[in-house]
């Protein structure tokens, strides 16, 4: 009697909650990105034309940056400014 | 083997020395409010105890600005190292002149900490004022140099670059040959130019045609 009664309460709704889940998360799963095809379809951006790209030129830009940005009378741009002259009078 | 162990482990590179640097400023900053506050403090009251706050004030605002200078002459020092390599003989002198005077401020070190009168204060001062004429010199010295070396190695880049242009392009036209003649004569010019800022011109005007030729069809 109890048995059977505890098989009711118990078992009974705990086997129907397993299943829900089961069903549940086989439902949630999705396809996994694994294939070039579904990449190129989907997320795979399209390539932005650059018909002004110069090999090289980016070097050549970098260097006219450079000199431009030399600092001629302060090559270290910090110099100490203290006071020079610290006296104490009476 | 171990001497040149011990020297790589001891030698700072320039950014540290250059963190050091903003560090002895912030510092000498600080200990020169405290020396301004306590003189006027003295000035107004001339009790024995402003007395004695200004002349340890003076003390330690001395000792701040002695720091900073050593910690910049250290990087200065560090700085013409990289830049130059100690490539040549007067290189070599403003290096070892810059040593010598790092170590010539670091042995002022305790007679600028430990004055117990304005006399005595007011000497250590001055005559730590009196080297700065010879500082100043090779400090200048040295940023020449830095700036000499910096300047040759601009030149050099700007000159693999149009070597580069020209390996590149195997039958210019008249007018881009014009060009390149141009560019290549401001190189020239600027290597052998004297003013370092005529040389930097000189530099920019020929990487700037040669960008406009770069990116021209």
């Amino acid at each position: 009697m109890y048995n059977r009664k505890y098989l009711i309460i118990f078992i009974v709704p705990a086997f129907l909650f397993i299943t829900l889940f089961i069903i549940m998360a086989l439902k949630t799963t999705k396809p996994q990105p694994n294939s070039t095809t579904v990449l190129s379809q989907t997320t795979r951006p399209t390539p932005i034309p650059s018909p002004t790209f110069i090999p090289g030129q980016s070097e050549l830009q970098s260097l006219y940056n450079d000199i431009n940005n030399l600092n001629i009378k302060d090559p270290l741009l910090v110099s100490p400014n203290f006071d020079r002259k610290i006296i104490l009078s009476e | 083997m171990l001497p040149l162990l011990l020297a790589l482990v001891l030698t700072q590179s320039a950014n540290d020395l250059y963190s050091q640097g903003i560090q002895a400023g912030t510092q000498y900053r600080y200990a020169y409010n405290s020396y301004v506050q306590s003189k006027n403090q003295f000035l107004q009251y001339r009790t024995g105890s402003t007395r004695l706050t200004a002349i340890s004030s003076t003390n330690f605002v001395l000792s701040a600005r002695n720091n900073w200078q050593i910690t910049y002459l250290k990087y200065l020092r560090q700085v013409l190292a990289d830049t130059t390599n100690i490539a040549n003989y007067n290189q070599t002198v403003t290096y070892l002149d810059l040593e010598t005077e790092i170590n010539t401020l670091e042995g002022q070190k305790d007679a600028l900490s430990s004055s117990d009168s304005f006399e005595k204060v007011n000497s250590a001062s001055k005559i730590w004022e009196l080297r700065l004429t010879n500082s100043d010199k090779l400090i200048s010295t040295a940023k020449s140099q830095i700036t000499q070396a910096r300047l040759g190695y601009l030149q050099h880049r700007l000159q693999e670059s149009l070597d580069q242009f020209n390996a590149t392009h195997a039958s210019p036209s008249a007018n881009l040959v014009s060009t390149i003649n141009l560019i290549d004569a401001k190189i020239q010019a600027s290597s052998t130019a004297t003013d370092p800022e005529q040389s930097k011109k000189l530099l920019s005007d020929g990487a700037k045609l040669l960008l406009e030729i770069y990116v021209q069809p």
